[in-house]
């Protein structure tokens, strides 16, 4: 029990009021702001920090669930004083070390004042449309540097007591494409902070300032105590997962690897072994920062799928160490393009469900599809002669299977705050025709808890020149892993023109033209199958084929189960399920055949051992020591010799002493 | 006979609310009848025979009958609706499936999706396709089709839901199907989402047109139940039904169209507060209706507000509702510790079964209830409606459990499981409020329901309401509101977003379309009226943005429309920009009928002054008030009358329900019955 001043009473009081503010505050964000990100894809956030810089109430009704753990200290301390009044603005991941992870993120905070004291602070962020830099949207994933990425904004005092600096602004809006949307955005962010100051004001009136900072104090001590609490109910051990990115514009795979070290009632997150940063957009700048929130969001889930009602707040992250070795894609040296950040961010939530899934398997769903991409589409207004931007679809993917129930069709808990864009305002928005949005057949992972079924979404296109982007789509290659026994899920795909003589597939693309007549068609990846597909009910199986989700031959092939005339042939079932050769699933993971060979050929040590002699070249010459490395190791692979980690070192040091002579 | 009364009738679960009406004087009468959930019809009837056997009025002398009905709600959450089939365009069979695919827990591992009315075998692709400007692409393939329906009847389909791509912009293929549809399978009940709900949306418009084919066979055959007893006994009334829309139809319109009926309860509880607010002279109202889950919230601002996402059971409704938003918090709900030893409430409740301790119907666990009467709000040993008596020593035993791990006496739980309570609340109502753009403390809170009253003062303490308003009778505001409701049907129609710049002629054609079926369907209403009018608004935003306003206007005039969009604006978010795009999505009017009035009883006394005389309670009772003990004034509210005055601490008890007065609060009675309270 926590020991506290406060009564207990006054503390979920206290709570619920904090609640009430950050909800309060998103939906005036969620209603005023103007980019597509906030209407369509709730990519925005508000919360309560305490003037320590922990995040002390986040919300949970709207907005994307990525507040908890943000280093709000750095911003705090970029400046030495605050007056009432102060509104500050920022979008640099580098000099708020790791606040804000691309420069599409708007920050903006606010300290409150009370009795002449700072009682916490207000922050905000929008995910804006554009911010300038080399590609409408700007991101692109083939970004080298953060300078194409658009207007950098370090910690600046927008407002000064209430007082708005208009250079800022105009220096702002100069240098983002869409100015309007822009300080439409802004206004509306300042209006959320607006309503915290007056709450957290009147809270303070009725309640006193002193009980209001001892609330907050342990409210954050109890959501730690009770994180504690659910860490001690999970084994001890260290657990460790891996797992790729098939980033473009990466030669290799990028590797992301974790060990989870359960002790008694902390955990430990060792990401040695993940690769190092990237000259592409996918570098996740999180400056190192303990319990970010860009790493954190898988164990915060956990937390709050096991506890409900537990207190929404950075305390939670308290028991959670992070070791983040410098140079590597999850703590990138500053400078980098950091676009695409957000398939770093999933392939890592990927990795801790790997780990808990070793720790706790009856507890764990197997992994869902991975991937994240928002479809847009733009053409030039024939009246205005400006462009138009507009969210197609947000493509996801169904979850893993889980362990008393099947996956969740088309989406999961990495994207599953996504709204989609109902078809006939599209059409009425963009010159195509939506031919098809929906499940496709046999498109969900076996298992006796089978996997989420993956979207298809296929359109026509109507008129010359419609350009479309859809980044962060991923597992094209690998596929997301089935856990105790189900399969692994399926891939993703994207066509242009599939069936005909054109056929072409797109894969990770970046940004393609549309022809008139045109179709493109994209099938997400989707979750792994939970547990013995043999083990499924076959009256389960029946159900999913009547439903339309299963074939019969996929129905036989992927569970044993024999139908004919739309019954099960029990006789022929029992046959087909006895003579599979019963093994142990328990605790096994299905990563795919895909990544079996590539692995062949890249045993995993190798990679360690890459991965570990580069970083320990100055950081300077790492990407040149790599090329070249690689390069070799790749001739060594395409003459079929099998690499070894000491190979790897000895190879390394040649090609250092080399570089040093010459 | 002359015909002089009116009936209202409210159906609920457990009972069913009979308010009677004398059109001459307003003089009300209200009972209860025992609901008959196997036969709603029957209760109806029940009630009518009892009017005639303990009352002497016969079923002839009723001239203005209206009814509400729970049953399509309840057959929506209950999920006992026909086997539904439904029909969409090819390459769409998951339209309900995947709704708007946004998790309801994204954070949670385990949650689960909703569950679909409609069985995705059930669901039927057609080869036709019309395209965004209304212009066919493919031809509706009838024969296919047809065998399509064939198949779904194989499997058991009893009900059929067509909603194909911009049928609200064409509905010709819709149409075209239902009528050999219901010609070939007349068997069928057959909704299309051209005739339903015609706005641009494909999941949601799908949506009310499957729940309005899932309930509706059972909707039209209670219709005619009701119809053919109500002949029999005598009762020769239109028999008219109330609307989620706060109006009223015919019940042949309701067998139609019954997806208009799901939120009917609470609406007449709104229409019932508008009407409440407007004979007392205020015109801005929070209605804060307290069940044994959870308050209903309603609000008037000069009328009642109208929403177009309301809630039913697990799905989203779009056609237009009087905005009702639930809160979890009620009288059942639970108090409990978390395991750092927090007091919680809720959002457990224990329901009426088994209810809170002191119902003494083998429920243990401590509740909102059970600190009401630790409290000492309700006397020991008084009679409750319904013949409830609440057992003390029940709820003494019950807060117990939480004396100990907390070290607080069970006065003090008490007084905190009431704090805690008003806290959750508040952290609902506030966020709610900001959605609206409503400051809380320039309105009244109106509190209704049996349990309202008990805890109107305490949440209007911590949001600043002016006043709190209890009205005469809070248990039949209900019934009393579908009595002085008018005929109302909304009307729809989704325009092209540049019509108000680029063709106002065009907008004014479609206006004037829309305006034609609101006086169609007005005509086509069998009862009395005594005005026709329809009222016009329009959808509009920035463009940009996706959040539509709904502004009201009198004549089609750009430069009207955009000053009353941009004044809306400013009130809602605070800023507003007058140099912006605007776009304009939807024409909405609305079909009013307009009833005739019944007079109100103003009280004889009355002599228009708040003061007149200082009550004398019928006794000093103990209440535990913020942690400590304080005398409070207990009064019977039968023998209040206008002018008469109080301050609290205080209690008044009444038939239907008890009202609980914290210190700080005056309160007085108006002319009509009303209790007001305001802070000193």
């Amino acid at each position: 029990m926590v020991k506290s001043d406060i009564d207990p009473v006054l503390l979920e009081i206290l709570r619920n009021r904090f609640k009430a503010i950050v909800e309060e505050m998103a939906s005036v964000t969620l209603r005023t702001g103007f980019t597509v990100f906030v209407k369509e894809t709730s990519d925005f956030g508000a919360c309560l920090v305490a003037p320590s810089g922990e995040v002390l109430a986040a919300p949970t009704e709207t907005s994307v669930s990525l507040m908890v753990g943000l280093p709000g200290w750095e911003a705090i301390n970029a400046f030495d004083h605050y007056d009432e009044g102060d509104v500050c603005i920022a979008n640099d991941p580098d000099t708020t070390k790791g606040l804000s992870t691309h420069l599409p993120d708007i920050w903006v905070w606010k300290p409150i004042f009370v009795e002449g004291e700072i009682i916490a602070f207000a922050f905000n962020f929008i995910h804006s449309s554009d911010v300038g830099g080399r590609v409408p949207g700007s991101i692109s994933p083939i970004n080298t540097d953060i300078f194409q990425e658009g207007i950098r904004v370090p910690p600046l005092k927008l407002i000064r007591k209430g007082e708005i600096n208009q250079d800022i602004v105009d220096l702002i809006l100069l240098n983002c494409r869409i100015p309007d949307q822009n300080w439409g955005d802004i206004k509306a962010q300042l209006a959320s902070l607006a309503t915290a100051e007056r709450r957290v004001k009147e809270l303070a009136g009725r309640y006193g300032r002193d009980v209001v900072t001892k609330g907050i104090t342990d409210l954050l001590d109890s959501a730690e105590e009770r994180a504690r609490d659910i860490i001690r109910s999970i084994p001890n051990g260290a657990y460790n997962a891996s797992d790729y990115m098939e980033a473009v514009g990466v030669a290799r795979p990028i590797r992301i690897e974790l060990t989870m070290k359960i002790e008694g009632d902390s955990i430990d997150l060792d990401f040695t072994g993940t690769d190092l940063q990237v000259a592409a957009a996918f570098n996740l700048p999180t400056w190192g920062q303990q319990g970010h929130y860009m790493l954190s969001l898988a164990l915060l889930n956990y937390f709050r799928t096991l506890d409900p009602e537990i207190p929404y707040n950075s305390g939670l992250i308290r028991p959670v160490r992070f070791e983040l070795p410098l140079g590597t894609i999850v703590n990138p040296e500053p400078g980098l393009a950091y676009g695409v950040r957000a398939a770093t961010f999933i392939r890592v939530m990927d990795c801790i469900m790997g780990c808990l899934a070793q720790a706790l398997p009856e507890a764990t769903p197997a992994a869902s599809s991975g991937a994240i991409s928002i479809v847009l589409l733009s053409v030039i207004d024939q009246e205005t002669g400006k462009r138009r931007i507009t969210v197609a679809q947000p493509l996801s993917g169904g979850s893993g299977g889980r362990p008393r129930q099947d996956g969740i069709e088309g989406t999961s808990f990495t994207g599953g705050w996504l709204r989609n864009v109902p078809n006939e305002v599209l059409e009425a928005e963009m010159p195509i025709l939506v031919e098809e949005y929906g499940y496709p057949i046999d498109r969900a992972a076996a298992g006796r808890y089978r996997g989420g079924s993956a979207i298809r979404f296929r359109f026509r296109n109507l008129e010359d020149g419609t350009v479309m982007t859809a980044r962060g789509l991923e597992r094209f290659r690998f596929t997301p892993w089935g856990f105790q026994g189900g399969a692994a899920g399926p891939n993703a795909s994207v066509l242009l023109n599939p069936g005909t003589a054109a056929e072409k597939s797109l894969g990770q693309l970046d940004l393609v033209t549309l022809e008139a007549g045109d179709v493109v068609e994209f099938v997400t990846p989707s979750g792994g199958g939970y547990g013995d597909p043999l083990k499924r009910p076959a009256g389960e199986v029946l159900s999913d084929v009547i439903a339309g989700f299963l074939t019969e031959e996929a129905a036989l092939k992927d569970y044993g189960v024999v139908l004919s005339d739309g019954a099960i042939d029990e006789v022929a079932t029992d046959r087909v399920r006895v003579s599979h050769v019963a093994q142990t699933l328990q605790g096994t993971f299905d990563k795919g055949s895909a990544r079996a060979a590539f692995e062949a050929q890249w045993p995993e040590d190798v990679q360690r051992s890459l991965i570990a002699g580069l970083l320990k070249q100055p950081s300077a010459r790492r990407r040149y020591l790599q090329k070249i490395l690689e390069a070799r190791l790749q001739s060594e692979i395409e003459a079929g010799d099998r690499l070894t980690p000491s190979q790897v070192e000895v190879w390394l040091e040649e090609i250092v002493s080399k570089g040093a002579k010459s | 006979m002359t015909k002089r009364y009116r009936l209202g009738i409210d159906i609920g679960g457990t009972f069913t609310d009979l308010v009677l009406m004398d059109e001459a004087s307003g003089e009300t009468l209200s009972f209860k009848t025992a609901s008959v959930p196997s036969d709603p019809a029957q209760a109806v009837l029940n009630g009518i025979e009892l009017l005639q056997k303990e009352h002497g009025i016969e079923p002839g002398s009723i001239g203005y009958f209206v009814h509400g009905t729970t049953l399509g709600l309840n057959t929506v959450i209950q999920r006992a609706g026909a086997t539904t089939g439904l029909l969409v365009t090819k390459g769409f069979r998951d339209i309900l499936e995947i709704g708007r695919l946004r998790l309801s827990d994204p954070t949670n591992f385990y949650v689960e999706k909703i569950k679909p009315l409609v069985a995705r075998q059930h669901v039927g692709e057609i080869d036709e396709r019309i395209g965004v400007d209304g212009r066919v692409h493919r031809p509706l393939d009838l024969e296919a089709a047809e065998a399509t329906v064939e198949t779904l009847i194989g499997q058991g389909v009893e009900s059929l839901a067509v909603c194909f791509m911009h049928a609200y912009r064409n509905g010709a293929h819709e149409v075209q199907l239902a009528a050999h549809i219901r010609e070939r399978f007349p068997q069928l009940y057959v909704s299309t989402s051209s005739e339903i709900w015609p706005q641009q949306r494909e999941y949601e418009r799908s949506l009310v047109t499957v729940i309005n084919a899932y309930i509706g066979g059972q909707l039209r055959g209670y219709f005619d139940r009701l119809h053919d007893g109500m002949s029999r006994i005598g009762v020769k009334a239109s028999l008219l039904t109330t609307k989620s829309n706060g109006g009223i139809m015919t019940a042949h319109a309701g067998a139609e169209r019954p997806v208009e009926t799901l939120l009917s309860g609470p609406a007449s509880g709104a229409m019932g507060a508008l009407q409440t607010g407007r004979t007392a002279g205020y015109d801005k109202i929070v209605g804060f209706d307290m069940g044994g889950t959870s308050v209903d919230i309603a609000i008037v601002d000069g009328d009642v507000l109208y929403s177009t996402e309301s809630q039913v059971g697990d799905f989203p409704v779009i056609m237009p509702t009087v905005d009702i938003s639930s809160i979890g918090a009620g009288g059942g709900s639970i108090a409990w510790l978390d395991p750092s030893g927090v007091l919680k409430v809720g959002p457990r409740s224990a329901g009426a079964v088994p209810g809170p301790a002191a119902y003494g119907r083998g429920g243990k666990l401590p509740t909102v209830t059970d600190a009401y009467v630790r409290i000492g709000l309700y006397s020991p040993g008084r009679v409750l409606g319904g013949g409830l008596v609440l057992d003390h020593d029940l709820a003494e035993a019950a807060l117990a459990t939480l004396a100990e791990p907390l070290g607080l006496d069970t006065g003090a739980v008490a007084s905190g499981i009431l704090d805690v309570t008003t806290a959750n609340m508040y952290a609902q109502f506030m966020p709610l409020m900001a959605r609206k753009g409503i400051d809380p403390r320039e309105f009244s809170l109106l509190a209704y329901g049996g349990a309202g009253p008990g805890h109107a003062f305490l949440l209007a303490r911590e949001v600043g309401s002016t006043r709190v308003i209890v009205p005469r009778s809070p248990g039949t505001l209900c019934a009393l509101g579908s009595l002085v409701t008018d005929l109302r049907r909304d009307f729809i129609r989704t325009v092209s977003v540049d019509l108000l710049h680029r063709a106002p002629d065009g907008l004014e054609r479609e206006l004037a379309g829309l305006k034609q079926q609101a006086f169609d369907w007005l005509a086509s209403q069998d009862t009395t009226m005594t005005d026709r009018k329809v009222e016009t608004s329009a959808d509009m935003r920035y463009r940009g943005q996706s959040f539509d306003l709904t502004v009201s206007f009198d004549s089609l005039d750009a430069t009207v429309l955009l000053d009353g969009f941009h004044a809306q604006y400013q009130r809602i978010y605070g800023f507003s920009d007058p140099k912006a795009d605007v776009e304009i999505t939807n024409l909405r009017v609305a079909a009013i009928g307009v009833t005739g009035k019944p007079k109100q009883v103003v009280d004889k006394d009355a002599s228009g002054k708040k003061h007149v005389r200082k009550a004398n309670p019928i006794r000093i009772g103990t209440l535990i008030e913020d942690r400590k003990p304080v005398a409070a004034g207990f009064y019977d509210r039968a023998t209040l009358v206008a002018g008469d005055w109080f301050e609290g601490p205080a209690v008044i008890e009444a038939a239907d329900t008890t009202v609980y007065v914290p210190a700080g609060f005056t309160v007085h009675v108006d002319a009509w019955g009303n209790l007001i309270g305001e802070p000193v």
